[in-house]
C-alpha cells in the first residue's frame, strides 16, 4: 500500500503543472473546444482568478477542461461533465452520497478539489454500466432491493465497487467497514449489505 | 468559498517561499479533507493554496528496528491503517487510524493534515465571530459545550480533534519542521499551542514553515499499546474522549509508560502527574482504578460536559487493564 | 432477517416480491432528481433568511445587482402572501416581522448560482428585536407578547371518556409520570428543491414533494387564484418522511413568483445547512400522566396532558396534536380518561409532519408509563400490558369501536418467545459488572388514513385510464418517495384486473393529468388510494373491452359504519388501525454510558402486505429512524438558532450502528382495504423509542424519561444514583431498580 503511494502517484503528480491562462488559449491546447477557450479568457479577470487546465480520466475517457481551482470534483462531474448520477447531499464529506472512485479507491467527490484529481482516474456510477447493461453490482442492488429513495444509491454502489475491488470475497465485517462511509436515511442497510454480498457472488461466478 | 490560486511546488524550499506571510496569503493543501470544510465554511480564505503532494518523499513510511518509525506528513491514514509493520510494532497508531473518520476520508486524509487540522467546535465552524476567529467571545463557554474541553481551556474551550496526535503523543513522537533557514525537530507535545498562549492557532508552525517528518522512537521490547476512542456512533464521529496508552511491564507492575488524551483539552493532553505514577503501578483492578481516580484532577468541566471526566478515567482504567490482560 | 411470517395465505400471492419499477434507474444513477434538472435559460434562486428569532425588519439593503439579477420579496407576490395550509398564518416571505431564525425574507435570483449566493450573502437586513419566545418554558411563562392569537396556542383540545373524577375517587393507587422528547430532523438525503417554469398562460412547478395538490393550492394562492393555470409535477423524490408534506408549498410559491417576475424558469434548491436550519421538524413534547389503579391494580382512569412545541407557524400542528392525543392512552383499555393537549407557538423553526405525526411522542410516553406502573407493582410488563390491551369489540380512547381482530397478544407472545423476553427480563434486572443488558418491549398502533374528519374532507379521487393498447394508467396524486408506492399500487391494479404487471403504468404525478387522490401521508396510500384503485380496477374488469379507451374514476367515502364527531372528538378517529410490537435488547457500558443495541425484534399487523420485500424495507427503515430518535438524533435550538446544522453534527444511524433486525408481519386483513391491506409506513417507527428506552432503563437501573438517551445522560443518572460513593468510577455491584423520577 505505502509502496504504491510512494511510487506511482508521486511520479505521475510530478508533471502536473498549473498552466497559466494566457498560455492555455494560444499554444498548449489546440484540442480544447472554443467555448472552453472563451471561458478561460473570461476567467482571466482579476475578480475571478485564473482557471487551470485539468486533465484526468473519467470513466475511461480522457478529459481536458479548464476549471476554477476551487471547483470540487463533484461540481466538475455534475456541472461540467453532466454526470449527475453523483449526488451532492451534505457537501462536507459526511454522508457518502458523492462517492466516486479515484484510482480505484472510494473518495468523497464533494470534498476534494477537482484539480486534486489531475492525471488520475475517476470512475463514477455512469462508468459502471456497459451500454444499457447494468454492472453486476448495480444489478445486485436491483435484485436485492438495496435502496429505497435512491438518492444515496449511486454512492452506495460506488462504495461497494471500491470494496469489491479490494476484497473480491468480502466477509460480512469487511462489507460493513467498507460501506461504513455511506449513510442511508431510508436505512436500507440490511438490504444494501445483502446487495454487496450478492454482487461479490455474481462477479465471482461470471 | 473564496477564489484562490492553486500552486504546486516540487520541493520544500519552493513551497515554503510560496507560503509567504501566513494563512491569509497562502495555506498548505494536502489531503484536503479539513481544508475543504474550512474553505466552504469561510473559516479561512487564503489567496493561494499550496498543494504539496508534488514534493517527493513526503509520503514515506520507514521503519528501522532499533531506530523506530519515520512517517512523512503525506502518509494517508489508510496507509497507516493498512501497514502491517505499524500494526505489529505500534498497535496504538494503527488502532487510532482504524477508528478515524470513514473509509473515504482515510483514503485522502494525511497524517500531517490530521495533526494540523483546525478545531471542530461548532461555533468556530459556524457563523459566529468567535474568539479563535478574531472575535471577542468564546461562545461555547455559555453555549452548547458537550463536546468541548474540560481542562486547559480558557480563554477558548475547543478540543483538539486529532486521533493520530493522541497516539503519537503517547509514543513520544517528534516532529521535524522545515524552515528556510534550518530544519528543526521538536517533541510533539511542543508542537501544539494552548489557548492561554495564543488562542488563534493550534500549532507552532510559523509562516513558511512546513511539517516535513514525524519520528516515532523504537518501541522498547514488550511494549504494550492501545487506543480507545469513545464516540457515539460507530463511524465518522470525532472523539468525545479518547485515550492512548503505551507502557512496558514487568510481572504485574508497569515499568514505564505514558497515557495521553483526546477530546478533553485544546491540545492532545497528558497528565504529567499521572504518567509519573504509572511507573511502578500494579496492574490490578483495584490499584489501577484507584490511580485513575485522580486523573485529570485539575479538570473544570463546563455546563454540559462533566461526564467527560468519569469517561476519561473509566476509559483509561479499562484500557490499561485490557492491555495487561487483567479481567475487568 | 427472516421473511415475514403468516402471509402465505391463499389468495395473498400479491405479497410475493416483484422487481420495483424504479429500481433500475435509481441503481444506474440515471434517475433525475430535482437538482439534476436544468432547463435552458434557467435562473437560480438563493434565500436571504432572518438571523433573528423575533424582530421587526427596519431596513433591507441590497448590494448593487448586476444585469440579470433581481430580488423577490413579499411585495412581489401577486396573490396572497400566505401559504395555504390548515391555518392562515404562515407567509411565503416575511413582511415586517420575522418570527424565527431561518425564515425567508427574500430571494436573490440570477443566471449564475454562485454569484446569486454571493449577492445573497451581501444583503443587509436591519432589525429591531422584539421579545422572543425561545422555548416551551418561555411560552408557558407568557412573558413575551403572544406570537399567535391571544393565548399563543396554535391549538388546544380536550376530550373525555367515562367519568374520570369518579375514577379518581374510587382509585386505590395513583401513579404520576412525565416524559419529554426533542426535535427530530428528517434528514431526507435529497434536499428540498423546486423548479418553476413559466409558459404562456401557465406555470409549471417541478419539485421533490409528497403532496402535489397541496403545492398546487399554495402556488395558486401565491400567484393569484385563477390568474394562471398552475401545474405541479413531482420529480423523483429522494426521501421525505413527512418533511416534504408541508415545506414544498412554501418553496414552490416562492419560485413561482420569481418565475412570473422574470418570465424565466427559476430553480430553488436548498443547501444542506439551510434545509436543516429552516425546514420543519418533529414537534418536541412534554407528556404527563396521572393514572388511577383499582383494587386489582388495573387501569381505572388516566389523565393525560400533552404539550407540543409548534415553532413559529401553525402549519400542520393542530392535526399532529390530534394524532398525539388519540394515541395518549396507547393500545390500552382505560375506562375513564381525560386527555388535554396544546401546541404552543415559539420563535423557533416551525414543527410539522414527520413519519408518525405526533404518535411517536405519545407512544414513547404511554409505553414507558405502563412499563413503570407494571414494575412498580412488581409485575411483568408484558403481562400487564397485554392484560389491558384493546380487543375486538372494545372502545378506543375516543369511544370508537375496535372492529377488527386485535392480534397483539399472539404477536407479542411469539415475539417475546423469539427474543427470550421473559427470561431476559427477569435475569437482566439483577445484572452485574461493567456491561449491563436490558430488554424492553412496546405495543403500539397507528391509525391508518387521515385523523378524524380528514378523509371525508379531502375526498380523494383516483382514475384509471385504459389505453387502446389495453395498457392501464394509474392516475393518482400519490408520490413515490422511496416507500414503494410505485411498486404496490400497480400490483393492486394488476392483481385486480388479472393482467400482467408490465401492462400497468404509473408515472410521477402531474396535476394536469391526475385527480387529487389526496396527499401521500398518514399511512393512507395503500389502504385508501389502493382501495379506490382496486374498486376502480374491478369495475374496469367488469366492463373491459379490449382495444377501447376507457376511463374510470372513484372518490373516497368512509365505509358507512365509521362515525366521527369532530367537535367532541368522539367516535372512530381512524378508519382502521395497524398494530405493532417491538422488543429491543441493549447492552450498556456503565463505564462510558454507551448503548449497544444487540437486536431488535418486531412484528406488525398491516392487514396484508402488498409486497413482502417492500414491507421489509419499511420495517427496517422505520425501525432505524426510531432508533435514531431514541439514541442519537439530538437537535437543539438555542436562542432560536438550530445548533446542529450539519450532517456531521446531527447524527443519524450509520451502517455500523444498524443492529440486526428480525421483523415480520401477521395476516389480519381489513375488510375495506385492498386485498386486506392497512397502512405500514409510519407504524414501524412509532414503537421503537419506548422499547429502547425501557431496555436502557432496565440495564442502568435508573429511570429514562426523555429521549434521546445519550451517554452523558446515562452517566449522569448512574452517578446521581450512587451519590453515596461519589469517588467511585467503577459501577456498583448491583443495581436495584429505582423508581424515582428525579434527575440531576
Amino acid at each position: 500500500m505505502s509502496n504504491e503511494e510512494n511510487g506511482n502517484n508521486i511520479s505521475r503528480r510530478k508533471f502536473i503543472k498549473g498552466v497559466g491562462v494566457g498560455i492555455a488559449g494560444s499554444c498548449v491546447l489546440p484540442s480544447l473546444e472554443q467555448s472552453a477557450i472563451a471561458q478561460a479568457k473570461e476567467g482571466g479577470d482579476a475578480v475571478h482568478g485564473g482557471k487551470e487546465l485539468l486533465s484526468l480520466t473519467v470513466n475511461g475517457k480522457p478529459v481536458r477542461v479548464l476549471v476554477e481551482p476551487r471547483m470540487t470534483l463533484a461540481e466538475l462531474l455534475r456541472e461540467k461533465l453532466q454526470l449527475t448520477g453523483t449526488k451532492i447531499v451534505c457537501n462536507q464529506g459526511a454522508c457518502g452520497g458523492c462517492t466516486v472512485l479515484l484510482d480505484g479507491h472510494a473518495v468523497y467527490s464533494c470534498h476534494m478539489l477537482a484539480l486534486d484529481a489531475a492525471e488520475r482516474e475517476v470512475t463514477t456510477i455512469e462508468g459502471l454500466m456497459t451500454g444499457e447493461e447494468l454492472h453486476p453490482i448495480q444489478q445486485a442492488f436491483v435484485d436485492k432491493d438495496g435502496y429505497q429513495c435512491g438518492f444515496c444509491t449511486p454512492g452506495q454502489v460506488m462504495a461497494a465497487q471500491a470494496l469489491l475491488l479490494r476484497h473480491p470475497r468480502p466477509t460480512r465485517e469487511q462489507v460493513l467497514e467498507g460501506m461504513s462511509g455511506n449513510i442511508c436515511r431510508c436505512a436500507a442497510y440490511p438490504k444494501i449489505l445483502e446487495s454487496a454480498l450478492a454482487a461479490a457472488e455474481k462477479i465471482r461466478k461470471s | 468559498m473564496n477564489h484562490f490560486e492553486y500552486l504546486q511546488p516540487t520541493d520544500l524550499a519552493e513551497a515554503s517561499r510560496l507560503l509567504g506571510d501566513g494563512p491569509d496569503e497562502a495555506m498548505i493543501f494536502a489531503g484536503g479533507t479539513d481544508m475543504l470544510s474550512l474553505l466552504k465554511d469561510d473559516v479561512v480564505a487564503p489567496r493561494k493554496l499550496i498543494n504539496i503532494k508534488g514534493i517527493p518523499g513526503l509520503d514515506d513510511i520507514r521503519y528501522t528496528p532499533g531506530n523506530g518509525l519515520v512517517l512523512g506528513p503525506l502518509v494517508t491514514i489508510r496507509a497507516i491503517k493498512e501497514n502491517p509493520t505499524i500494526r505489529e510494532h505500534y498497535p496504538v497508531l494503527a488502532e487510532a487510524a482504524d477508528v478515524l473518520a470513514s473509509p473515504q476520508l482515510r483514503n485522502l486524509g494525511t497524517l500531517g493534515g490530521n495533526l494540523c487540522q483546525r478545531p471542530r467546535c461548532w461555533y468556530f465552524r459556524g457563523d459566529f465571530d468567535c474568539l479563535r476567529k478574531g472575535g471577542a467571545t468564546c461562545y461555547a463557554l455559555e453555549g452548547r459545550n458537550k463536546y468541548h474541553c474540560i481542562i486547559g481551556g480558557h480563554p477558548c474551550v475547543i478540543v483538539h480533534p486529532s486521533d493520530m496526535a493522541v497516539a503519537l503523543l503517547a509514543l513520544d513522537a517528534k516532529v521535524t519542521i522545515y524552515t528556510p533557514e534550518e530544519t528543526r525537530q521538536i517533541p510533539l507535545n511542543e508542537f501544539f499551542v494552548r489557548p492561554a498562549e495564543d488562542y488563534e492557532r493550534e500549532h507552532v508552525l510559523k509562516p513558511g514553515e512546513i511539517m516535513s517528518r514525524i519520528e516515532v522512537p523504537a518501541p522498547p521490547s514488550g511494549m504494550l499499546s492501545g487506543y480507545r476512542k469513545f464516540m457515539e456512533r460507530a463511524v465518522w464521529d470525532f472523539a468525545v474522549v479518547s485515550v492512548a496508552a503505551v507502557f512496558t511491564r514487568s510481572g504485574d507492575r508497569i515499568t514505564g509508560g505514558r497515557v495521553s488524551f483526546g477530546g478533553v483539552a485544546p491540545v492532545p493532553w497528558q497528565d504529567e502527574a499521572f504518567n509519573r505514577k504509572l511507573s511502578g503501578l500494579r496492574l490490578t483492578k483495584r490499584s489501577v482504578t484507584d490511580a485513575c481516580k485522580t486523573l485529570l484532577s485539575g479538570a473544570e468541566p463546563l455546563s454540559e460536559n462533566a461526564f467527560k471526566l468519569p469517561l476519561a478515567r473509566n476509559l483509561t482504567g479499562s484500557l490499561l487493564l485490557e492491555l495487561a490482560g487483567v479481567p475487568l | 432477517m427472516k421473511p415475514p411470517e403468516h402471509t402465505a395465505t391463499p389468495g395473498n400471492d400479491i405479497a410475493d416480491p416483484v422487481a420495483r419499477p424504479d429500481a433500475a434507474a435509481k441503481c444506474a444513477g440515471t434517475a433525475r432528481y430535482l437538482a439534476d434538472l436544468a432547463v435552458p435559460g434557467m435562473l437560480h434562486a438563493r434565500t436571504v433568511r432572518s438571523t433573528r428569532p423575533r424582530a421587526r425588519i427596519t431596513s433591507r439593503r441590497l448590494p448593487p445587482l448586476p444585469a440579470g439579477f433581481f430580488v423577490v420579496e413579499a411585495r412581489d407576490i401577486p396573490g396572497r402572501n400566505r401559504i395555504r395550509m390548515l391555518d392562515d398564518d404562515w407567509p411565503f416571505f416575511a413582511e415586517d416581522i420575522v418570527n424565527h431564525i431561518g425564515e425567508p425574507i427574500l430571494l436573490v435570483v440570477g443566471p449564475e448560482a454562485e454569484a446569486t449566493a454571493m449577492i445573497a450573502s451581501r444583503v443587509i437586513i436591519e432589525y429591531e428585536d422584539l421579545p422572543p419566545i425561545l422555548s416551551l418554558d418561555d411560552a408557558l411563562a407568557g412573558l413575551a407578547p403572544p406570537l399567535y392569537g391571544e393565548d399563543n396556542c396554535f391549538a388546544e383540545y380536550s376530550f373525555h371518556k367515562g367519568d374520570l373524577p369518579q375514577a379518581r375517587r374510587a382509585a386505590r393507587q395513583m401513579v404520576k409520570d412525565g416524559f419529554s422528547t426533542g426535535f427530530q430532523e428528517h434528514l431526507y438525503l435529497e434536499p428540498q428543491g423546486v423548479l418553476a417554469v413559466p409558459e404562456a398562460g401557465r406555470l409549471t412547478v417541478y419539485g421533490s414533494m409528497q403532496c402535489p395538490y397541496y403545492v398546487k393550492k399554495a402556488v395558486e394562492q401565491a400567484v393569484g387564484e385563477g390568474r394562471h393555470h398552475v401545474r405541479i409535477v413531482q420529480t423523483v423524490t429522494g426521501g421525505a418522511f413527512g418533511g416534504k408534506e408541508d415545506y414544498p408549498s412554501l418553496l414552490a410559491g416562492q419560485a413561482a413568483v420569481a418565475a412570473l417576475k422574470s418570465g424565466r424558469p427559476v430553480r430553488l434548491v436548498l443547501d444542506r445547512t439551510e434545509d436543516i436550519a429552516a425546514t420543519t421538524k418533529r414537534h418536541p413534547s412534554r407528556i404527563d400522566f396521572t393514572t388511577f389503579l383499582d383494587e386489582n391494580d388495573d387501569l381505572l382512569g388516566m389523565d393525560v396532558d400533552i404539550l407540543l412545541d409548534g415553532g413559529a407557524y401553525s402549519g400542520l400542528s393542530s392535526v399532529v396534536l390530534q394524532r398525539a392525543m388519540f394515541a395518549a392512552s396507547g393500545v390500552y383499555r382505560v375506562p375513564h380518561l381525560h386527555v388535554h393537549g396544546r401546541v404552543l407557538a415559539t420563535n423557533q423553526v416551525p414543527a410539522g409532519a414527520f413519519r408518525g405525526f405526533g404518535a411517536p411522542q405519545a407512544f414513547f410516553a404511554i409505553e414507558m408509563h405502563l412499563e413503570n406502573i407494571a414494575l412498580r407493582l412488581g409485575l411483568d410488563p408484558l403481562e400487564y400490558k397485554l392484560r389491558h390491551a384493546l380487543r375486538r369489540g372494545d372502545r378506543t380512547c375516543t369511544d370508537g369501536l375496535v372492529r377488527g381482530a386485535v392480534r397483539l397478544p399472539e404477536m407479542a407472545t411469539r415475539l417475546c418467545e423469539a427474543a427470550g423476553y421473559p427470561a431476559k427480563q427477569a435475569a437482566y434486572t439483577a445484572g452485574q459488572g461493567r456491561y449491563r443488558r436490558g430488554i424492553g418491549l412496546s405495543l403500539c398502533y397507528h391509525g391508518c388514513g387521515f385523523t378524524g374528519q380528514g378523509e371525508e374532507l379531502i375526498q380523494g379521487t383516483i382514475a384509471l385510464h385504459k389505453r387502446a393498447d389495453d395498457a392501464v394508467e394509474i392516475r393518482v396524486a400519490a408520490t413515490e418517495m422511496g416507500q414503494g408506492a410505485q411498486t404496490v399500487l400497480p400490483k393492486i391494479v394488476a392483481h385486480s384486473l388479472g393482467i400482467p404487471l408490465d401492462q400497468i403504468h404509473y408515472e410521477n404525478p402531474d396535476t394536469d393529468i391526475v385527480p387529487d387522490s389526496g396527499p401521500t401521508v398518514a399511512s393512507r396510500t395503500t389502504m385508501i388510494v389502493g382501495g379506490l384503485l382496486r374498486e376502480a380496477a374491478l369495475d374496469l374488469k367488469r366492463h373491459w373491452q379490449s382495444g377501447r379507451v376507457m376511463d374510470i374514476r372513484r372518490t373516497y367515502h368512509h365505509p358507512p359504519h365509521i362515525h366521527w364527531d369532530q367537535e367532541h372528538f368522539r367516535g372512530d378517529a381512524y378508519p382502521e388501525y395497524a398494530w405493532g410490537v417491538n422488543v429491543v435488547e441493549v447492552e450498556v457500558d456503565l463505564l462510558t454510558g454507551l448503548v449497544r443495541v444487540i437486536k431488535i425484534w418486531a412484528q406488525f399487523d398491516v392487514g396484508a402486505p402488498m409486497d413482502e420485500r417492500t414491507l421489509r424495507g419499511q420495517m427496517e427503515g422505520g425501525i432505524a429512524q426510531g432508533l435514531g430518535y431514541a439514541l442519537w438524533e439530538k437537535l437543539e435550538v438555542d436562542d432560536g438558532r438550530v445548533q446542529q446544522q450539519r450532517i456531521r453534527d446531527y447524527t443519524i444511524p450509520t451502517f455500523m450502528d444498524m443492529p440486526p433486525v428480525e421483523s415480520g408481519s401477521v395476516y389480519n386483513p381489513y375488510e375495506f382495504g385492498p386485498f386486506g391491506a392497512k397502512g405500514a409506513g409510519e407504524l414501524t417507527l412509532v414503537g421503537v423509542a419506548p422499547a429502547v428506552a425501557a431496555a436502557v432503563q432496565q440495564a442502568i437501573g435508573c429511570p429514562v424519561d426523555m429521549i434521546p438517551v445519550t451517554p452523558e445522560m446515562i452517566l449522569r443518572r448512574i452517578r446521581n444514583r450512587k451519590h453515596a460513593k461519589p469517588d467511585s468510577e467503577i459501577p456498583p455491584e448491583s443495581s436495584p431498580r429505582s423508581r424515582s423520577r428525579a434527575d440531576t
